[in-house]
């Protein structure tokens, strides 16, 4: 399951966390919303990227 | 991968932010130049969203290029849609006295009336952006906030 939550506090910020996307994908899904929504911050990938990349690296070794 | 960013929001879309001033009960004047408000500045607020702090001059107060007002209400105070210099929109009011029955719609801070705006850019984007194709919406609220979920069994 992929999932993209977007929670919008009362002030009018924004922050858009994806979650179960593997390889590159989610920065690709998620770039027009938030260029629809306004002006992006930050942008910080999350442990699973990390957690994820690892293991492609892992495998790439065998 | 997955990630998490921060977005400021800025109003870009004309059509969402009528469809949210529509939500909470008020109608969108396309091309209404001037909005009402106190009339006059005095110098009296000095916030971080002060609109002098965001490049609007206190002798331009009052004037627009959109506005958004209550219906039926004439004594109310609207809201002024005033062009940003990135191409996207600031929105203006005035709360003096709840602007007279304006915050009753719009909330403290116009919170309502942002949240419904980026609820409308969100639903758009899920109708128009193949990205998004196959996910489904729910809405939540959390404390003051607008949860927008968007899920995807793909």
């Amino acid at each position: 399951m992929k999932s993209i939550t977007i929670t919008i506090d009362r002030v009018g910020g924004t922050i858009v966390k994806t979650e179960g996307f593997t390889g590159g994908t989610c920065k690709d899904v998620t770039k027009n919303l938030q260029k629809a929504l306004g002006k992006t911050s930050t942008d910080i990938n999350t442990n699973e990227m990390y957690e994820i990349n690892n293991e492609q690296n892992n495998l790439n070794q065998y | 991968m997955s990630h998490v960013a921060t977005v400021e929001t800025v109003i870009m879309d004309l059509n969402a932010l009528k469809k949210a001033a529509e939500e909470c009960g008020l109608v969108m004047n396309f091309d209404q130049t001037t909005f009402k408000w106190y009339g006059a500045w005095v110098n009296d607020y000095h916030g971080n969203d002060a609109a002098y702090k965001h490049g609007i001059k206190p002798k331009d107060y009052g004037k627009c290029l959109h506005a958004i007002s209550v219906p039926n209400k004439p004594g109310a105070y609207e809201i002024g849609v005033v062009a940003r210099d990135d191409g996207g929109y600031l929105l203006l009011w005035d709360f003096f006295a709840g602007g007279y029955g304006l915050m009753d719609h719009v909330g403290k801070d116009c919170t309502k009336l942002l949240q419904s705006y980026s609820k409308h850019v969100v639903l758009n984007e899920i109708a128009t952006n193949p990205d998004l194709i196959g996910y489904t919406p729910t809405i939540e609220y959390e404390n003051e906030n607008m949860i927008i979920k968007l899920t995807s069994y793909d």
